[in-house]
């Protein structure tokens, strides 16, 4: 039944969609001759009868919100009443604020820590999934549970675990010889920003393995065997021919965790520390979302969003073609 | 899945055959690795699964067993009571039906404008199509907090605050484009023959894809829908400022709401907090060979 080729994992998926773009069904479909008349005109026009809802709802909900954030960063702030032209003033104003520049540093931090940990974990998930043992189908389930675990009961539970007290990360600190005393993770801004990252770390690190792991299947089995048949050891192998041969899944999700983490994650921040202690946990994203809902400060939350915007913008614009490339 | 086009490896590691003796004495010296390696495999489980396996605890335990030190790793004495309790004492009930209602309609909702959407991008391969293809993937770059704030706007001007129907169009802009690349790669496995035979036999367009397509994919488009019904399930961003009237409240607001408030009721907020998260997670079990690759656009968090 048709479902054969989506069962093939992200990097795979990629493949296909070019070959199929030169493939046989581009052939076989009859296009309407120039000149058959009304009715070779209309055809022309069915494929977009067909997509007609779904771009209308992308360009409502999508389109129409991008340009509208982009230009009301360039008006006075107020979310009701009139708005007036305010040139530049809206920017002006927010670099001129200690806040914006705290938020920066912490956006900067939290984007590089997360793509960090995020791939090393997902690599060596992956590596560890890559030979078949027993129990391995029951291994893979259990790790992608907080890829799908909803994020709201789960950051709850990651507060508890982070508690001073009685939580039980200082406890395995404690058992582990690693600290006595444990660490005042939710109050202290470094171990604020770093108990944000392990959430959002373990939140996404199942993805990485998934796409590292459908990576690791496109590699040939015969340079694993010459590289064996040349005397080559495990980490050796691993690094002439593994990390090589992963290097544009690697860049792909390079980017798109960085996407990710540049704009789209805030709600454990939101949750987990509400970008304090200090707005030490503080991001762009997080600042744009208190600004427009908690402050009603219209002004500052687009100009950021039009910033945040613009920044994603040249990741995206990196990873469309590096995708592009890929499928070539 | 995978584990069919890992086989060769699989092979090459198994005892068996004329090989027999020298695996048998290669599997010996490699028993410290294997061991270390089950090790590492059973730490990434730990830390993938614990918060999970914490709610579950947690959630089985008494109000008063909350504060013991060091914690149990097992529950003690395992009791339902905080099920109960939290059943009664806040309107968690009132909240699933709502959240229910609101991923069951967004589901439906975004299929019907998916499905010949992907269906347009897999079978007609002209600049527009691909223009389009381009397009949706690309709305899953934008960051959403942005698209909020006009959004926020428009949804008061149009009414479409604290009601539930305001839930679904927002659920739907952030499941439709991803559904549409899940469906286009599950139309892209039919056979395009098939269909041809049925247009010539005098089907159009619309009739091939109700009569032929869909009846070939339904497995497929059953993932899609699952899919976008745990995006609305979960769904808390957009949400927490649409809604705010408790009568209207989705199962993610009102876990929300019990943040700040960890000292009263902890077993019951971990009782409904594993009630609302254990359906996205076995709907996902069941249905996760179809999306892995279709996540790749689809992340909110």
């Amino acid at each position: 039944m048709g479902t054969d080729p989506t069962t093939r994992l992200g990097v795979a998926d990629h493949d296909e969609r070019t070959t199929d773009r030169t493939g046989p069904a581009d052939a076989r479909i009859p296009t309407p001759k120039p000149g058959v008349g009304m009715r070779g005109r209309l055809a022309v026009t069915v494929p977009y009868w067909f997509l007609a809802p779904a771009l209308l709802a992308l360009i409502l909900g999508f389109g129409f919100p991008s340009i509208d954030v982009i230009r009301r960063s360039f008006l006075t702030g107020a979310i009701v009443g009139a708005n007036h032209w305010a040139g530049l003033d809206n920017f002006r104003r927010l670099f001129a604020s200690s806040e914006f520049w705290q938020a920066v540093r912490v956006t900067l931090i939290f984007t590089v820590g997360s793509v960090t940990g995020t791939i090393i974990l997902g690599f060596a998930a992956a590596m560890l999934m890559q030979k078949t043992f027993r129990g391995r189908g029951a291994v893979r389930s259990i790790l992608l549970v907080p890829w799908v675990m909803p994020l709201v009961p789960a950051t709850l539970v990651w507060q508890w675990m982070f508690d001073s007290q009685y939580g039980c990360v200082n406890y395995l600190l404690k058992v582990l010889g690693i600290s006595a005393h444990g660490v005042d993770w939710l109050n202290q801004p470094r171990a604020a920003l770093a108990s944000v990252l392990i959430v959002q770390i373990w939140r996404n690190f199942p993805f990485a393995a998934v796409m590292y792991l459908s990576g690791l299947q496109t590699i040939p089995l015969e340079q694993y065997e010459a590289a064996r048949v040349d005397g080559a050891n495990g980490a050796k192998i691993i690094w002439y021919i593994t990390l090589p041969g992963l290097r544009q899944v690697t860049r792909m999700l390079v980017l798109l965790v960085t996407i990710w983490s540049f704009g789209t994650s805030l709600t454990v921040m939101l949750l987990l520390t509400s970008g304090g202690p200090a707005n030490a946990t503080q991001t762009l994203t997080l600042l744009t979302y208190s600004d427009a809902f908690a402050r009603y400060d219209y002004g500052a939350a687009t100009a950021i969003g039009t910033l945040v915007l613009a920044i994603s913008a040249i990741f995206a614009a990196g990873y469309l073609r590096v995708a592009r490339r890929h499928d070539a | 899945m995978p584990s069919s086009t890992a086989e060769p490896r699989l092979r090459r590691a198994r005892p068996g055959g004329g090989r027999k003796r020298s695996t048998a004495l290669r599997n010996a010296r490699r028993l410290p690795f294997t061991l270390a390696r089950a090790l590492v495999v059973v730490a990434f489980c730990g830390f993938a699964i614990f918060p999970l396996y914490w709610v579950l605890v947690n959630a089985l335990q008494t109000q008063a067993e909350r504060y013991r030190y060091p914690p149990e790793l097992f529950p003690i004495h395992p009791t339902l009571e905080a099920f109960r309790s939290i059943w009664t004492s806040t309107g968690i009930g009132q909240w699933l039906t709502n959240t229910f209602i609101v991923a069951s309609v967004t589901a439906v909702l975004t299929l019907a404008m998916a499905i010949p959407a992907a269906y347009a991008i897999s079978r007609w391969r002209t600049r527009g199509t691909s223009l389009a293809g381009f397009l949706t993937l690309a709305t899953q770059m934008i960051p959403p907090v942005v698209l909020m704030l006009p959004l926020f706007k428009v949804f008061v001007s149009l009414h479409l605050v604290n009601n539930l129907s305001g839930l679904v169009v927002a659920d739907l802009f952030w499941a439709l484009p991803v559904n549409i690349w899940i469906l286009k790669s599950v139309f892209d496995a039919v056979p395009v023959e098939i269909e041809d035979a049925a247009r010539v036999d005098g089907c159009n367009r619309l009739e091939v894809l109700l009569r032929i397509t869909l009846p070939m994919s339904k497995s497929g488009i059953l993932a899609a829908g699952i899919f976008a019904f745990i995006v609305a399930w979960e769904e808390f961003l957009l949400t927490r400022i649409l809604v705010t009237t408790e009568s209207k409240w989705v199962g993610s607001i009102g876990i929300a709401s019990f943040f700040g408030e960890l000292g009263t009721n902890w077993p019951g907020v971990m009782a409904a907090s594993l009630v609302f998260a254990i359906l996205p997670i076995v709907l996902f079990m069941f249905v996760q060979r179809h999306f892995v690759g279709g996540f790749a656009g689809g992340v909110k968090g």
